[in-house]
């Protein structure tokens, strides 16, 4: 059973204005994609418990929370060219924070067996002390923060388009967090290249695959099954979390990758088998623009999941990217001296 | 011994311009590249680059993510000699808590950084 935590009418007062894709409309496109795929009936739907100020100063400065909190009561503005914030951002970003706590703590209390957190603002670029990016607080890294602090080691799987350089620098000298990422590049935001590969408290817990425009879910798939798989194995994580944005989606306005629902699904299922029992997986919507590919994906990821037969489109390959997976196989298995 | 190389942030705005425009002198009579670097944000996808200033030698290179990074991974890569930016007029909000860029690329860069004012606070 899916636990979705998702925003509940009054919380999301997060308006980034007309026109900006990131938009309360990926939520209802995503929620629309539960009720195509059949599934909608069988998941369970949680509020958000806004994030408290202890669980954000796990991954973020305390000048930070407090400039940015003072930035959106003052009327907010521009936080960079990307990333607008409005009054209500503020109690917005708490809640898309606080989702993932109450996806992982329903979750410890066996209440489902995945959970998939349908909240915005995205996060994975926000660093410790800065938003950028659409993103305001880093949300997949407030609940690995948590589960830290639990004694449990995280593995963060990011198949968003974009690099998650907020969650990289956030976790780069943590021994406790491996992040796993694919993503396009060149792209933004310019970082996630093969060789950041972790600080030197933490080597070999940043595995980066930049894939070049045009790459296909075969690439994505070789990735997990060859790279992030083995590294699992070693790295043994108690939580699998995901960054799963999808925008790599071949339809989407801001990326040049061209992966189908189908392909998002094949993910999913590769990413379950990484975690160490039922009931320890959470998946965080990231970015995703065109709205009918989010609908798509969102009801294929979460139907594999559930188990169900829906795949509205099938699945790609042929595209560039296998052999970057194979050179950064070949670093990191060099950097582990095998596995 | 390498030629000496200029950095500077082009931002689609004119104060990025009137950096260009200050250092292409410069950069000719040290005989210097001339390096105008544009960041690339994420809305920006797909559109044309910004404007190429005319009237003097340079190269023109688009980076993504943000200025302050994309100038200084270009800096680094070309050992400039110094990077130059434009700065906003005053009353213009900074980065949240970081600070405007050239705040940040003063107290980040390893190679000297000169901070254009805008023209019409120039010789005030």
């Amino acid at each position: 059973m899916t636990l979705v935590v998702s925003g509940v009418a009054g919380i999301d007062d997060h308006d980034t204005g007309t026109g900006h894709p990131e938009c309360q409309a990926r939520v209802d496109a995503a929620m629309a994609g539960l009720a195509d795929a059949g599934i909608d009936e069988g998941v369970v739907r949680l509020p958000p418990e806004p994030a408290t100020r202890d669980d954000l100063l796990r991954v973020h400065g305390a000048a930070y929370l407090d400039a940015l909190e003072r930035f959106c009561a003052a009327g907010g503005g521009d936080l960079d060219p990307d990333t607008p914030a409005v009054p209500g951002s503020w109690t917005t970003a708490l809640h898309a924070a606080g989702a993932g706590l109450t996806a992982v703590d329903a979750l410890r209390r066996g209440d489902g067996e995945v959970g998939f957190v349908v909240a915005r603002p995205p996060g994975h670029h926000a660093s410790a002390n800065r938003a950028m990016g659409f993103c305001l607080l880093n949300n997949v890294a407030v609940a690995a923060g948590a589960i830290v602090a639990n004694g449990e080691r995280a593995l963060i799987v990011d198949w968003d388009v974009h690099h998650g350089n907020g969650t990289q620098d956030i976790f780069w000298h943590n021994p406790s967090v491996l992040y796993f990422s694919t993503h396009q590049a060149p792209h933004y935001p310019g970082t996630g290249s093969m060789g950041e590969s972790g600080g030197p408290a933490a080597p070999g817990t940043t595995v980066n695959v930049p894939l070049p425009a045009g790459a296909t879910g075969d690439a994505l798939r070789r990735a997990i099954d060859e790279l992030a798989a083995p590294i699992s194995d070693q790295f043994r994580p108690d939580w699998v979390l995901v960054s799963a944005g999808f925008d790599a989606h071949r339809d989407d306005p801001l990326a040049d990758l061209m992966l189908t629902s189908a392909d998002f699904a094949d993910l999913a299922l590769r990413v379950a088998a990484l975690a160490p029992a039922t009931g320890r997986l959470v998946l965080f919507l990231e970015g995703g623009y065109d709205l009918d590919a989010v609908r798509r994906s969102v009801g294929a990821t979460l139907a594999a999941l559930e188990g169900a037969d829906y795949r509205p489109e099938p699945a790609s390959s042929g595209g560039p990217g296998p052999g970057v997976v194979d050179a950064c196989r070949r670093f990191h298995e060099q950097l582990r001296g095998g596995w | 011994m390498p030629r000496p190389c200029i950095v500077v942030g082009l931002d689609g705005s004119v104060h990025g311009e009137v950096a260009a425009r200050w250092s292409a002198p410069l950069a000719a009579a040290i005989g210097a590249d001339l390096v105008l670097v544009h960041a690339r944000g994420l809305l920006e996808h797909g559109a044309p680059p910004p404007p190429d200033p005319s009237g003097f030698e340079h190269e023109l290179v688009v980076e993504d993510g943000d200025p302050v990074s994309a100038l200084l991974r270009v800096a680094g890569t070309r050992h400039a000699t110094m990077i130059v930016v434009g700065r906003r007029g005053s009353g213009v909000k900074p980065a949240l808590l970081l600070g405007s860029t050239s705040h940040q690329l003063a107290e980040r860069s390893p190679c000297p950084v000169v901070i254009i004012p805008p023209e019409e606070e120039m010789g005030t």
